[in-house]
């Protein structure tokens, strides 16, 4: 009687747990503010003299990595929170951080890349920050591989989250490598580049008007978005996975 | 679950602030260079020339010398036969066979090197170089009666010397003006904004400028009187050097945006179908339930 009652009472809480009103707010409104992004590196913001119409993906490129430095940030957050509390809320933020931020990692890579082919003729260079963020890539993969592995899912849980922690260091090895290492020839958007960097452009105001909502929609809104829809699949999951036991217990 | 909705605003406000700061904003006042901006093509606009451009030719004027500097672009994917042909429409003449023509290899490509003697007053100098089926023309022009003035560019040979570009300044005053080279007076440096260049003359009023820019030289033979010869040959290889053409990449910004949107696409698509996966194991459970019951 008792475990039918818990089956009916995990199966109430998924049937009626539709989207909240504010997540279907956020995810309409990040949507809208992608397209208005878009718009602005595609058709407001000039065309770079230098090195034609392929400066604009730095629009995508550059937000891209802040996205990615935003999500594996709430990894770090959830691991540390769970090694703390042991609640398998903050374990499930983690994993919903590692799987965007590596999506927009990917990006990242891949954008940069094809930005590289035209300015300096190669599609990959072992530059210093180039090396890390396919280090970050690869961290980061390994992060959904290992998860998969661990059976047992207290063990699973507290592995991940030290694993998470520390793998937010490829993240700022990436971030900080080119102020670090002046070999570099990877530019810098902002600030003043190494004397190396090669395709190399100044942010002028008119850079600045695209690239500032670009940041903005790709730091916090897309994050937001895909790590509380993400979130809430791993709630759906736990749920369901859950009631699967029940029954088969009983 | 309170704790998470306090905290979700304040992480990501910690993490935006963090991730923002740590790319050091830092905007720096750099000159501005002026630059004539057409959809062909880049030229810098000469400081203290007078500025005839149109939409799709620069073109800068110095009266001083009745000198013409200008940049333009022609259909047609033979570069000698496009300087030609823009040098015809400037003139409004036919040209004859021109004194010199060669071909240097710069950084950004081929060159190829004419110049033409139009009439006793005018001389004509050309640059160009094909991209994409057109042929980019820079020109000098000079109509004073007093001096002829020539512009060239020549490669660097093995007998020339690293650091002075005075066999390219004899050789030039030989092929442009008929004064002996055995007369020239020692190298005097000249500094202008483009690098240190080297002068020599002779008693016949023949001045000759080189500079020396990576396995080129860069050269000016004056034929009269003449005491600007420096000031335009900064000037034309100022436009010369400064001279660029907008790249055309435009597929891999497509290539780049088709990913993006890819992964992002995908990213959401693998929520959606799990979600979807999801709900159809739990109707297979109700199903198995409502039979047990």
């Amino acid at each position: 009687m008792t475990a039918k009652t818990n089956k009916n009472s995990i199966e109430a809480q998924i049937e009626h747990r539709p989207m909240p009103a504010l997540l279907r707010i956020l995810t309409i409104v990040t949507i809208l503010a992608f397209i208005g992004t878009l718009i602005l590196a595609l058709f407001v913001a000039g065309t770079d003299i230098e090195q034609g119409d392929i400066q604009r993906i730095f629009y995508i490129h550059m937000p891209a990595f802040f996205g990615a430095f935003t999500a594996f940030g709430v990894t770090v957050i959830g691991g540390i929170m769970y090694l703390w509390k042991r609640n398998n809320t903050w374990d499930k933020l983690a994993v919903a951080g590692v799987e965007v931020g590596l999506a927009f990692a990917i990006i990242n890579l891949l954008t940069g890349s094809i930005w590289a082919r035209p300015i300096w003729n190669t599609w990959w260079t072992w530059d210093p920050r180039l090396t890390s963020a396919a280090i970050m890539v690869l961290t980061y993969s390994a992060y959904l591989m290992l998860r998969t592995g661990i059976e047992d899912p207290s063990r699973k849980r507290g592995f991940m989250s030290v694993y998470g922690i520390f793998a937010f260091v490829s993240v700022l090895t990436t971030l900080f490598i080119i102020r670090i290492v002046p070999e570099t020839i990877h530019p810098v958007i902002v600030g003043a580049s190494p004397q190396n960097a090669q395709g190399t452009f100044e942010a002028t105001s008119g850079v600045f008007m695209a690239l500032g909502p670009s940041l903005i929609v790709w730091l916090i809104l897309m994050p937001m978005t895909f790590i509380w829809h993400r979130y809430r699949l791993e709630n759906h999951s736990e749920a369901i996975n859950r009631l699967k036991i029940q029954l088969l217990s009983e | 679950m309170k704790t998470t909705r306090f905290l979700f605003p304040l992480l990501w406000a910690i993490l935006s602030i963090f991730g923002v700061n740590a790319q050091d904003v830092a905007e720096e006042d750099l000159p501005v260079v002026p630059y004539f901006q057409s959809k062909m093509f880049n030229a810098p606009v000469l400081d203290g020339w007078e500025n005839q451009s149109t939409e799709n030719i620069a073109q800068f004027y110095l009266a001083d010398a009745q000198a013409t500097i200008r940049t333009a672009v022609v259909n047609n994917g033979d570069s000698a036969v496009g300087a030609k042909q823009d040098l015809e429409t400037f003139l409004g003449t036919t040209l004859d066979e021109p004194i010199y023509s060669e071909k240097v290899n710069l950084a950004d490509g081929t060159w190829v090197v004419l110049v033409y003697q139009v009439d006793e007053n005018t001389t004509a100098s050309a640059m160009a170089r094909q991209n994409d089926g057109r042929s980019y023309v820079v020109s000098f022009i000079e109509s004073n009666p007093d001096v002829s003035v020539y512009m060239a560019t020549i490669a660097h040979t093995d007998d020339s010397d690293e650091n002075n570009p005075i066999l390219e300044i004899g050789t030039a005053i030989e092929t442009f003006t008929s004064a002996s080279i055995d007369d020239l007076s020692d190298p005097e440096i000249v500094i202008l904004p483009t690098g240190e260049w080297t002068q020599q003359t002779n008693g016949d009023n023949v001045t000759g400028l080189g500079w020396i820019f990576g396995n080129d030289s860069y050269l000016a033979v004056a034929d009269g009187t003449i005491d600007n010869l420096p000031e335009l040959a900064n000037a034309y290889n100022t436009t010369l050097l400064g001279f660029f053409i907008t790249p055309d990449n435009g597929h891999y910004l497509i290539l780049g945006l088709v990913i993006s949107l890819g992964t992002l696409i995908i990213l959401a698509l693998s929520i959606i179908l799990r979600a979807r996966g999801l709900q159809k194991d739990l109707a297979v459970i109700q199903q198995l339930t409502q039979d047990d019951d």
